[in-house]
């Protein structure tokens, strides 16, 4: 049971972290886009298992 | 804009590899150590249960068996890797101990996942090290409890099995909280269980856990006990006093906190459990900067200001909690519970001998410890 919760986050980490980029990308405003860069950094961090 | 974009995507990209790298090197980092000559076997803990094999709970073994039948007993180090004096005293061990009668198991690495990086926002340096007649030893720092990389996710509460006591969620990884275990439960419950299974098959006379504590924090410098190791733990208090001139005092273990390693075992095998706690200063709240120096020498002018209003539970000065009184006191401790184990139980009496407190804080910490690079390839151990 524990397996699959945990593939299921990676799975949910993996589409935030893909709609924070889409976000960034489209935001026009410098503050909001500093903003969706600090708030992708720790789904990477998990994505990538560094912590 | 398009620029704007790429850097953007270009902090990202050096924040997460800057940072991240770091962690994921200490992570593949591997500790070297060089087989001693008192090592028979290493295998694996899941000999005594497949549920863990393969997986990141899975952890050496190291047996040191004499030439002659006796006792046996279990010394776990690393059940909070954090608690860094309980793993370099078996590091210790596994270079400097001998077995003449009896077994003796070493895990160094009991919550192996726990050793594979440092508490989130606790500020410890990713390793720590100490120096040596040929060089620096290093080895990995690590946390309290398994990684969230290997245990996900908490939960809320965690409910103790089988007492079902309602524990902090963050003790759901904590192995000195999922005592006795169970097969299907979570990592941290099958490693418990995988050594309940150990003690019960192997027969284990005696389980010391070896611990490190806060010097700001009641049960530190001493040895907590249920009321069937009392005795023993009593004897070797008092010797280790009269005899080496330290002070360790017992704490018994109190019967309404489950899960703990000195309760558990006691209660759901023959085994006697002992746990050990040294002084570790490094782990208090209040100190400075967490360095490698502070986790070695246990030197904190924060703390010992503390030490002046009376608020520590051991003697503090300048001189802080070295780490050879700290490793010198729990291999006095665990020699002195094999002997007095033997002297009450000549059916299963145990002759071990290895470095003891006076030695180890005369000579210091490295002085035990051989040149990897001196020895044949087949002697290195890799944890």
């Amino acid at each position: 049971m524990m397996e699959i919760i945990n593939v299921v986050y990676y799975i949910i980490v993996a589409v935030l972290a893909v709609f924070l980029f889409k976000n960034l990308f489209k935001e026009k405003n410098l503050q909001k886009e500093l903003m969706y860069v600090l708030t992708i950094l720790p789904f990477l961090l998990r994505l990538f298992r560094f912590k | 804009m398009i620029l704007r974009k790429l850097i953007m995507v270009g902090i990202i990209a050096l924040m997460v590899f800057a940072g991240g790298i770091p962690l994921l090197n200490q992570r593949n980092f591997k500790e070297v150590a060089v087989k001693g000559p008192g090592i028979t076997e290493v295998f694996k803990l899941s000999k005594y249960f497949e549920g863990i094999k393969g997986t990141i709970a899975d952890t050496d073994v190291f047996v040191f068996k004499g030439q002659e039948e006796g006792g046996k007993v279990l010394l776990m180090a690393g059940t909070h890797e954090n608690e860094i004096s309980a793993m370099l005293t078996a590091f210790l061990f596994l270079e400097n101990l001998t077995v003449q009668k009896g077994t003796v198991y070493v895990i160094p690495h009991f919550n192996y996942s726990g050793s594979l990086g440092t508490q989130p926002g606790g500020g410890f340096p990713l390793y720590y090290s100490f120096k040596t007649p040929w060089g620096e030893k290093k080895y990995r720092m690590g946390d309290r409890g398994l990684q969230q990389l290997d245990q996900w996710p908490d939960p809320d509460v965690y409910v103790h099995y089988p007492d079902k006591q309602l524990l902090s969620y963050i003790d759901a990884r904590n192995t000195n909280r999922s005592w006795p275990g169970r097969p299907n439960g979570f990592l941290a419950e099958r490693i418990t269980y995988a050594a309940m299974q150990m003690m019960k098959e192997e027969k284990i006379d005696v389980a010391i856990d070896l611990h490190e504590a806060e010097v700001m924090f009641p049960v530190t410098n001493c040895i907590v006990v249920p009321d069937k190791s009392r005795q023993i733990a009593l004897g070797v208090s008092m010797s280790v006093k009269a005899k080496e001139k330290f002070e360790n005092h017992l704490e018994p273990s109190p019967s309404s906190f489950r899960g703990l390693s000195h309760r558990e075992i006691g209660d759901y095998s023959d085994t006697l459990p002992f746990l050990f706690e040294s002084p570790g200063p490094g782990l208090d709240q209040i100190t400075g900067p967490k360095t490698n120096e502070l986790l070695m020498t246990g030197k904190d002018g924060f703390i010992l200001e503390a030490s002046k209003y009376g608020i520590l539970y051991v003697p503090y000065d300048e001189t802080g909690w070295s780490m050879e009184k700290r490793v010198g006191q729990h291999a006095s401790l665990a020699l002195e519970v094999i002997k007095q184990f033997s002297r009450r139980n000549p059916d299963r009496a145990l002759e071990v001998s290895g470095p003891r407190y006076p030695e180890i804080v005369e000579k210091g910490l490295g002085s035990f410890f051989t040149d990897p690079s001196t020895v044949d390839p087949s002697l290195i151990i890799y944890q």
